[in-house]
């Protein structure tokens, strides 16, 4: 297990061992991953663009100073480079699906989702963020999944922190109104039809 | 109210951790250490075509005369130092040049407007490379 600091590793490439930017890679390409694909939604896409991202994150080493945490700079990297893919395809897919989710909600929703297999129900889990739109979908997993607090994630996105947390609150409105239907299709479905 | 929102960020946060991080394809990192590498044998030192010492030397010079000029504004230094300045009197008069008002705004404004050019070139470059 290697434990030299990320710092560490940016010097030695700065000093021209470009091997020890393959560390950094391992540290952080699932989770540059992780966000581009979120945002940009297709698979061939996300690795296109989060190769772009190392390879500018390599590119700009010198200009990182160190003020941030460098998973948070290349975050901002990938964030941004996933948004610009996101607008040259214009592949916005707004998701308006904002339901009022009550108690029994949210308690329905768990235990269904306990009984279902566990790899179900990450693929329904993932489904669902996938659904989101392309910043709320960053968001919610820089949040969530990587633990970052709404500062950071503001450093991020160039959001304001009311931005973000209004954001992370439509995502979360959204995200169970989408579990709902997956895993409640019943009661959803039965719901307010016309006869 | 309160709770519930709790209980939101609970299940959300289990089941997102749960769900775990996307991985790229098994030869993405090797493809990438290619593309590194290739970026970094591409990389070519920027070397200023003049070296910051010149630079030093021409400021040092330009903020010399400008000092000299100040300090001696009609003989110049030369008399000073003892030097004989009418043998490099020119046999003629040099006409005096006169700017007009206008010519000077003019100057004034075009060269501030090359001085932003690095900088807003700098801009664009951070913000679209």
């Amino acid at each position: 297990m290697n434990r030299h600091t990320d710092q560490h590793y940016i010097q030695k490439t700065l000093n021209g061992d470009t091997n020890a930017f393959s560390v950094l890679i391992d540290r952080y390409q699932n989770l540059v991953y992780t966000v581009v694909l979120r945002v940009v939604k297709v698979k061939e896409e996300a690795e296109e663009v989060a190769q772009d991202t190392f390879l500018k994150a390599f590119e700009s080493l010198s200009g990182y100073r160190g003020e941030s945490k460098f998973s948070t700079w290349i975050y901002s990297i990938a964030y941004r480079k996933a948004l610009d893919r996101v607008r040259k395809n214009s592949r916005m897919k707004p998701v308006e699906l904002v339901e009022d989710i009550t108690e029994k909600n949210v308690e329905d929703i768990d235990n269904a989702l306990h009984f279902l297999e566990l790899q179900e129900r990450n693929h329904t889990i993932r489904k669902c963020i996938e659904q989101l739109p392309e910043k709320e979908a960053a968001i919610i997993t820089f949040y969530y999944f990587d633990d970052l607090s709404v500062r950071e994630i503001s450093a991020i996105t160039e959001l304001t922190e009311d931005n973000i947390k209004v954001k992370l609150h439509r995502s979360r409105k959204k995200l169970f109104s989408l579990l709902k239907q997956f895993v409640l299709p019943e009661i959803s479905n039965s719901n307010g039809r016309a006869i | 109210m309160e709770e519930q929102f709790k209980k939101k960020d609970q299940i959300l946060k289990k089941l997102i951790v749960e769900a775990g991080s996307e991985t790229p394809s098994p030869d993405f990192k090797s493809r990438l250490m290619a593309a590194v590498q290739q970026k970094a044998d591409q990389k070519v030192m920027y070397k200023p075509l003049i070296s910051i010492k010149i630079w030093i030397g021409v400021a040092a010079v330009f903020i010399g005369i400008v000092v000299i000029s100040f300090l001696f504004p009609s003989t110049g230094i030369l008399p000073e130092l003892g030097v004989d300045m009418s043998q490099f009197q020119p046999g003629f008069s040099l006409p005096k040049p006169e700017f007009s008002k206008t010519f000077v705004y003019g100057i004034i404004f075009m060269s501030l407007f090359l001085f932003q050019i690095p900088f807003l070139k700098k801009l664009v470059e951070t913000r679209y490379d």
